[in-house]
């Protein structure tokens, strides 16, 4: 699963954080389009673009059923943990090359521990032809959102997907199941860990103001490189 | 990368339908303006870059529909807002009355703490006025929010409106930030016996960060 983009949007609509990790790098299959041509958004249509997700989010809240959000206590909102997303395996890695600092997270991995998903009617994935957004949530309405180039997931998930030919999306057990959103779930919660860790802890960071951190920047880079 | 700017504000237009909020946005953001009468749907956005203190601050202002359909998501429209303008237009008693629903709209969704403005638009129709400067100024006193009568039409006033709403939510953000500091200061030089529980530090974190889900 490639991640393009991942951003960061306050619980206001504002986006505080954007970061692109597509390099510009002719296609060789197609030299017209270059694939900074798909990164040609300048700051102001970035932050007008994660305000109007917000607003689409806020609506896809107000139109889910009354009856999904009164029966909302059958519904298994827990994601399980799918290990080592974004981080070195041990059991892969030999033990020198591994890195060891996970911030206040101590171990081998961030969380080891399914955990719930708080975005219990708002959007969770979009997905186009070429990309899939995913979104996760935070309790406190902070939303980490995720562009993925794939639009299925690559090398995961294959059980359950063969099992219904292909479709993204499998019900088991009257619960949402998708492989590929729960990989970006995996993912997002970490990102969230290492903003806990990197801006939440600086004191010279203003809340709900745009992240200017090198050292986010740099484990926030090091989750996605190891996820490819 | 976000180090382009170094604050973002989110600024809120709310007012009665067709009372030139959009136009007035229009004439901030673009320097242009249009009589023709186009609706907003929802919300939308415009953004402006402007220099305080040295400091790179990016106005999103969000611009949401007057008209009334539209009217069930605001409630996450005002959430953490920094300032919200009311419009309304010096030609239209109705628009005028409206602003006390706007300022309960306000009370119910935003936080205590948010900066307002009342801005009475269209002032350049003079012949058609019919809300008196003195009654509108007396009104925003009354619930002690700064007022200033604008016309997008030949930009009096608009720019005004919108830096000086930027230019208090910088000094507001500083403000709080000193207060925190204080506090961190007494409790270090070990004179918190008055106040073990540091209040005031507390409540500008909750002031902030309120209105979540």
């Amino acid at each position: 699963m490639g991640i393009e983009a991942i951003l960061i949007i306050n619980k206001s609509g504002g986006l505080i954080y954007h970061r692109s990790f597509t390099s510009p790098q002719v296609d060789p299959s197609n030299p017209t389009i270059t694939s900074t041509t798909k990164h040609t958004l300048n700051s102001n249509d970035l932050l007008i673009l994660a305000s109007t997700l917000h607003s689409v989010f806020a609506i896809s809240s107000q139109i889910t059923p009354k009856a999904l959000q009164l029966s909302q206590s059958n519904i298994n909102y827990t994601i399980p943990y799918h290990p080592y997303v974004g981080v070195a395996n041990p059991q892969t890695t030999p033990k020198n090359n591994m890195p060891t600092k996970y911030g206040s997270f101590k171990g081998d991995d961030y969380f080891k521990e399914p955990f719930h998903n708080w975005n219990k009617s708002g959007l969770k994935q979009l997905s186009t032809d070429q990309f899939t957004m995913y979104i996760y949530q935070t309790m406190t309405g902070l939303k980490f959102v995720a562009i993925s180039s794939s639009v299925l997931p690559s090398g995961t998930g294959s059980g359950e997907n063969n099992n219904n030919a292909g479709a993204n999306t499998v019900n088991i057990n009257g619960s949402q199941y998708n492989m590929g959103s729960q990989i970006a779930d995996n993912l997002l919660r970490k990102v969230y860990c290492v903003y806990s860790d990197y801006v939440m802890k600086d004191p010279f960071y203003s809340l709900e103001m745009p992240i200017k951190s090198d050292l986010f920047d740099d484990r926030v880079k090091s989750l996605i490189d190891h996820l490819l | 990368m976000n180090s382009e700017y170094d604050y973002l504000f989110k600024l809120l237009l709310i007012g009665n339908s067709g009372v030139g909020k959009s136009c007035l946005l229009l004439r901030f953001s673009d320097d242009t303006y249009t009589n023709d009468y186009i609706s907003t749907i929802g919300v939308d956005f415009k953004i402006k870059t402007v220099e305080l203190d040295g400091k790179t601050v990016k106005l999103q202002i969000w611009d949401t529909a007057g008209q009334e359909r539209f009217r069930t998501i605001t409630s996450s429209y005002y959430r953490g807002s920094h300032g919200i303008i009311i419009v309304y237009d010096v030609t239209d008693q109705d628009s005028f009355d409206g602003v006390k629903m706007w300022l309960q709209e306000i009370d119910r969704y935003a936080t205590s703490t948010v900066l307002k403005l009342l801005v009475g638009n269209k002032c350049d129709l003079n012949d058609k006025r019919v809300v008196d400067f003195d009654v509108a100024k007396e009104f925003a006193e009354a619930n002690q929010m700064p007022f200033l009568e604008t016309s997008a039409l030949d930009s009096t006033n608009v720019e005004e409106a919108f830096l000086t709403m930027a230019r208090q939510i910088k000094e507001s953000m500083a403000q709080q930030k000193l207060s925190n500091n204080n506090n961190t200061n007494n409790g270090n030089a070990g004179n918190g016996d008055s106040n073990n529980v540091n209040l005031s530090g507390g409540q500008s974190l909750t002031n902030q960060s309120s209105g979540c889900c």
